[in-house]
């Protein structure tokens, strides 16, 4: 392999016994490769590049051009590739050349908007192009705002901000008629219901500005995924061309996949991570090493400072420091003085503390864009490389250490939202009408649920029909209605020492925040004290414990009639509204993965609308495993277990954002199959996220994978890498591991069957 | 979702959203503090406004609105507005334009470069007011460009200035109001459905004729007229020589502003636009338990108002009205409005009456 001769050295694979090695991808160096763009930039940009010594990579300069003709785009460029520079050029360019031109770039958080803010202040110093560009946002002062209305020419802000602002948009006039560009960074990260909320925050915001006169290219940036062009469609609803390609040029890059429980199940991540890092930090090599909560980034931090000889050239990084803290780290990476840093996730994005040369990441981050994003971090410009994934026991983890070419192929993730989600959708369209009558025309935007939804708004006196359209006449304002994090429906809140934690669905908020459940919040962990169902409320505590919780309930579900039908082979997969009914009995209290405790809850059964996905076996196979000597529920369990599992491998999701539901004998009577043994997945966000709907379509391809994780996993009758469900409601009992691979391969066999 | 779910999905928003109202806390929006000092409802007047209301629903079952309140369809360009006309007697006119000016030329603080201090040093050393500042050597080209102003005959010009130099939360911006025709000074108040981008019920408009008040009251019978109701209103205001409102700087001016970007009108309110709020506060602030207009009325004009709908409740009223056809509660919310706007009148006449007395 041509690869051996640019693979980096030293290696560091070396540490720790060479069994743990799973893989060592070497990945060779990449010139850069530069275009021109059609026409040649104005003089101002020009002589600024010129100045800077900075050639354009073919994907900058395809962006420019895309953006000169007016096209969509989405860029799935790597870290480090110069995003910011290919969507900032044609932005700067159409404010050069029409004076009331303007910007708007949105942000996930505050910290990335503020980043982003000093690139724009030195590009409009370097050019002389009067941007003025301004952050607006929570956090910008009452003082400065009516100014940031009237002058600035490219302003970056949130979504939040968004939601609220757009009810002004009288205000902001002067802004939303000459917005050209509209730019959406890290826009994965809008998925989900989540994704769904932004979908049609945007849609309100195209239609606002329409309303001003204005038709701004909307150019979104986004991991690696394997749906881009289809994820940019359903988030704008609007066609994008595709960039993903990157000209820039890339070092030798050494990427190695290390199970600590290959040889021995005792062995410890966090140890084996700390290991590594002590080592490449000896070797002279700066290092970032990622932990997946806040405790283990202290642990590692802590054992790290006592094998260095010189502790204090690394520290640990984590949401909960003080700014001033973050910052000094910050600098120390920057300027080298810091060799290494043990952080969680709160390092992860657009944070810049330059290039590295190692990173060593403890626990897989639960998707490959994310560890990329994370690996990213390692290699200075066209130096090599180096990134160890240290896995952890859960099913991805073992899967890719035993499937690395899934890992390095090409990309499985599909990133997926609902924007028809009805308690979504509704919430946006009183949003939509409280800032212009909403009419007729607005379906192209928001699609044919508005016309359902019209008259139940209209019945509950939300909405009135007027000649002008319908027009928002609720008692409140709109705005508050909606949650941009979830389902504007029944929404519980979190509060700890008197300040809001989060907000979660019913459904969540009875499996993560019962009274007693230890609640992890930006890895910091909160046991909550009291759970009022009247208020919606959950009051907790912050606390140092060392165990989990996880519910112990029992689930039905109950299908609608399907509206969806995805049939591959002879298996028929059916996508509708389900009904999903729990009752819970109690939790589990865990320490180190194993149940030390059981304890009642009183709590009334769940009860919510979905969308799921479900389908029935042939009704001879429970006496066929049985017959076999397996256990034919637990055979079905597992199979549900290995399936859900397995969907973050093709969708970009959580396996917290999906449930399961898997029976013997179905009842169905709205559906086809009944008695005969099923499987359900259902989306855990009431009204559905859009995740069940992709899985139908893509179950072949998820039950092969579940097959493999079964199937190639050393343990006997079913572990945590495998089958075993940190979410089961009911203890992941019963499991039938060898009726599990029976179960997949009958479905294998259907979905290949004509 | 069809059906029965979809119902439900709408009845929980409907619970979120009524659940929100108590605490409409707007963010972005120092701009509607003021106007939360009458956001809350003694529970006194809650309980009697809620028997009232049970009285007119009862009292007007099966009345249309025609019956109940007289008014008129007008036609503007912007479409039909249902209008309700009175008069009302009131003291004055008092205006005293030559006084107002003499007055103005008195508060040094209107030339550029004095301060506080400063004042206070130039007016013991004799200097009463600018035109014997052109005698100094500095002020004298900051004073003459005053005294410009001042001279110019132009009562919005120095309207203009008195604004910029003083805040038009300043007696000097009231003194300037007195300068131009009273003939165009118009009154304005809103009633609406909330705090912000919700339907506006009732358009309230007055003017003064001599000795009379005439009111002018734009009702929204239904949200589908509110535009032709808001082209018809902005008509009467735009050509306005002066505004007159009570906290309608923070409130209704942006209100209209909102409504008018919402039905894609076009808006020019008058800049000369004299918020009696502010004023209110500044001269009543330590005497009155709180500025508002009833208080007010009643503090300062010694006029009590019995049975009046507070402004919260204001919707409430309206959607009882809108749900039922019932044309009784709207009869408190067209006298309350009414009251407003007369109270505002007389109000306007105290203050020239005390400006020019001291």
């Amino acid at each position: 392999m041509p690869a051996e001769e640019t693979a980096p050295s030293p290696s560091i694979g070396g540490p720790g016994p060479a069994s743990c090695i799973a893989h060592v991808e070497r990945l060779p160096a990449k010139e850069a490769r530069y275009a021109e763009p059609v026409r040649p930039l104005p003089s101002p940009l020009a002589s600024w590049l010129e100045h800077e010594g900075v050639r354009l990579y073919t994907h900058q300069a395809a962006a420019l051009d895309a953006v000169r003709d007016r096209h969509d785009l989405v860029l799935t460029t790597p870290t480090a590739s110069g995003k910011t520079l290919a969507f900032t050029l044609p932005v700067l360019e159409a404010l050069l050349l029409d004076p009331a031109a303007t910007a708007l770039y949105l942000y996930p958080t505050k910290a990335l908007a503020n980043d982003q803010l000093r690139v724009l202040l030195d590009a409009e110093t370097a050019t002389g192009i009067g941007v003025r560009p301004a952050v607006y946002d929570g956090d910008t002062p009452a003082s400065r705002r009516p100014g940031i209305r009237q002058r600035s020419r490219i302003v970056l802000s949130n979504p939040y901000e968004l939601h609220q602002v757009l009810p002004w948009h009288a205000k902001w006039h002067r802004f939303l008629s000459g917005l050209q560009v509209v730019v959406v960074d890290e826009a994965h990260r809008y998925r989900g219901v989540f994704g769904a909320n932004i979908a049609l925050l945007l849609r309100r915001l195209q239609r606002v500005c329409r309303h001003h006169g204005a038709e701004p290219v909307f150019v979104l940036s986004t991991a690696t995924l394997a749906n881009p062009g289809e994820f940019a469609e359903t988030l704008t609803g609007r066609r994008a061309v595709l960039i993903d390609e990157s000209g820039a040029p890339q070092g030798p890059r050494e990427f190695v996949l290390y199970n600590p429980s290959a040889t021995d199940p005792a062995r410890s991540t966090l140890t084996d991570a700390k290991r590594l890092f002590v080592e490449c930090v000896e070797r002279e090599l700066q290092t970032l090493c990622f932990a997946s909560s806040r405790k283990a980034a202290e642990m590692m931090g802590a054992w790290a400072r006592d094998d260095l000889a010189d502790p204090d050239t690394i520290a640990t990084y984590r949401a909960g420091y003080l700014a001033d803290e973050r910052r000094e780290i910050e600098r120390g990476l920057k300027e080298g003085r810091l060799r290494g840093v043990v952080t969680t996730n709160a390092l992860e994005l657009g944070i810049d503390v330059g290039g590295l040369d190692a990173v060593v990441i403890a626990g897989y981050p639960g998707s490959v864009s994310a560890t990329w994003q994370q690996a990213g971090r390692a290699g200075r410009t066209g130096g090599p490389a180096y990134a160890v994934l240290v896995a952890n026991e859960g099913p991805l983890d073992q899967y890719y250490m035993r499937h690395p070419a899934e890992f390095f192929g090409r990309p499985h993730e599909h990133a997926c939202l609902d924007p028809s989600n009805p308690p979504v959708l509704a919430g946006h369209l009183l949003c939509a009408a409280a800032e212009l009558p909403l009419t007729g025309g607005d379906r192209l935007l928001f699609g044919d649920g508005l016309d359902d939804l019209l008259g139940p708004l209209r019945d509950h006196h939300l909405l009135r029909e007027t000649p002008y359209g319908h027009v928002y006449c609720g008692p409140g304002r709109a705005v508050e209605a909606v949650d941009l994090a979830g389902t504007a429906d029944d929404r519980f809140t979190v509060v700890a020492d008197g300040r809001l934690l989060e907000t979660l669905d019913r459904d969540h908020a009875y499996r993560e925040a019962h009274p007693g459940a230890v609640l992890l919040h930006q890895a910091e962990s909160y046991r909550v004290t009291a759970m009022d169902l009247e208020a919606r409320e959950c009051t907790a505590e912050p606390v140092d414990v060392d165990y989990t919780t996880a519910p112990l309930f029992t689930t039905s579900i109950v299908p609608g009639a399907p509206d969806g039908e995805h049939r591959h082979g002879s298996l028929s997969v059916r996508v509708g509204e389900v009904t999903v009914e729990q009752e819970f009995g109690g939790y589990r209290v865990r320490r180190y993965g194993e149940t030390v405790a059981v304890i009642p809850l009183e709590l009334p059964p769940l009860s919510f609308e979905t969308t799921g996905c479900w389908w029935t076996l042939p009704p001879g196979l429970p006496g066929a495993l049985a017959a076999a000597s397996l256990d034919p529920a637990g055979a079905l369990h597992g199979a549900e277990h290995a399936l859900i599992a397995c969907l973050p491998i093709h969708l970009l999701c959580d396996r917290a954002d999906l449930g399961g539901f898997s029976t013997v004998r179905f009842s169905s009577p709205l559906t086809a199959g009944d008695g005969c043994p099923a499987i359900c997945v259902y989306d855990g966000a009431t009204g559905g996220a859009g995740l069940s709907r992709a899985a139908a379509a893509l179950l072949p391809e998820v039950a092969a994978t579940a097959r493999a994780l079964v199937a190639d996993c050393p343990c006997e009758d079913g572990c945590p890498s495998c089958i075993y469900s940190p979410k089961c409601g009911n203890d992941n009992q019963p499991l039938d591991k060898i009726g599990t691979v029976a179960v997949l391969d009958e479905l294998l066999r259907l979905a290949t069957t004509p | 979702m069809a059906g029965a779910p979809l119902g439900r999905v709408a009845s929980r928003l409907r619970e979120t959203i009524d659940r929100n109202r108590e605490y409409s806390v707007v963010e972005n929006d120092n701009l509607f503090r003021a106007s939360f000092v009458d956001r809350h409802v003694f529970s006194s007047e809650h309980g009697r406004a809620r028997a009232l209301l049970a009285n007119l629903l009862a009292e007007y079952e099966g009345v249309s609105v025609e019956e109940a309140v007289t008014g008129a369809w007008r036609s503007s360009p912007g479409g039909e507005s249902w209008v309700v006309s009175s008069t009302e007697p009131v003291p004055g006119p008092f205006s005293r334009p030559e006084t107002a000016l003499r007055l103005l030329r008195r508060d040094l603080r209107l030339v550029h470069g004095v301060g506080p201090a400063l004042e206070s040093r130039l007016s013991r050393r004799g200097y009463a007011s600018i035109d014997d500042l052109v005698w100094h050597r500095r002020l004298a080209p900051a004073a003459r460009w005053a005294l410009d102003a001042l001279d110019s005959g132009d009562p919005s010009r120095i309207a203009r200035f008195c604004a910029d130099r003083r805040g038009r939360s300043h007696p000097d911006y009231f003194l300037a109001s007195d300068l131009c025709d009273e003939a165009g000074h118009v009154y304005l108040d809103l009633e609406t459905l909330g705090l912000f981008s919700r339907p506006v019920i009732l358009f309230g408009i007055a003017r003064r004729r001599g000795a009379q008040v005439e009111v002018e009251q734009h009702l929204v019978r239904d949200p589908a007229h509110e535009r032709g109701a808001l082209a018809s209103a902005l008509e009467a205001i735009e050509d306005a020589s002066l505004l007159v409102s009570f906290n309608g700087r923070s409130f209704d001016a942006p209100y209209l502003a909102e409504r008018a970007a919402y039905y894609g009108l076009g808006l020019a309110l008058p800049d000369n636009h004299l918020d009696l709020l502010p004023l209110a506060r500044r001269l009543w602030r330590d005497r009155l338990a709180d500025c508002r207009l009833c208080t007010v009325e009643a503090g300062v004009l010694g006029r009590e108002r019995t049975d009046d709908l507070p402004s919260a409740m204001v919707p409430e009223f309206y959607t009882a009205y809108h749900r039922s056809g019932n044309p009784g509660p709207l009869l408190p919310i067209l006298a309350h409005n009414r009251e407003d706007l007369v109270s505002m009148v007389r109000l306007v006449t105290h203050l020239r009456e005390v400006c020019c007395a001291g």
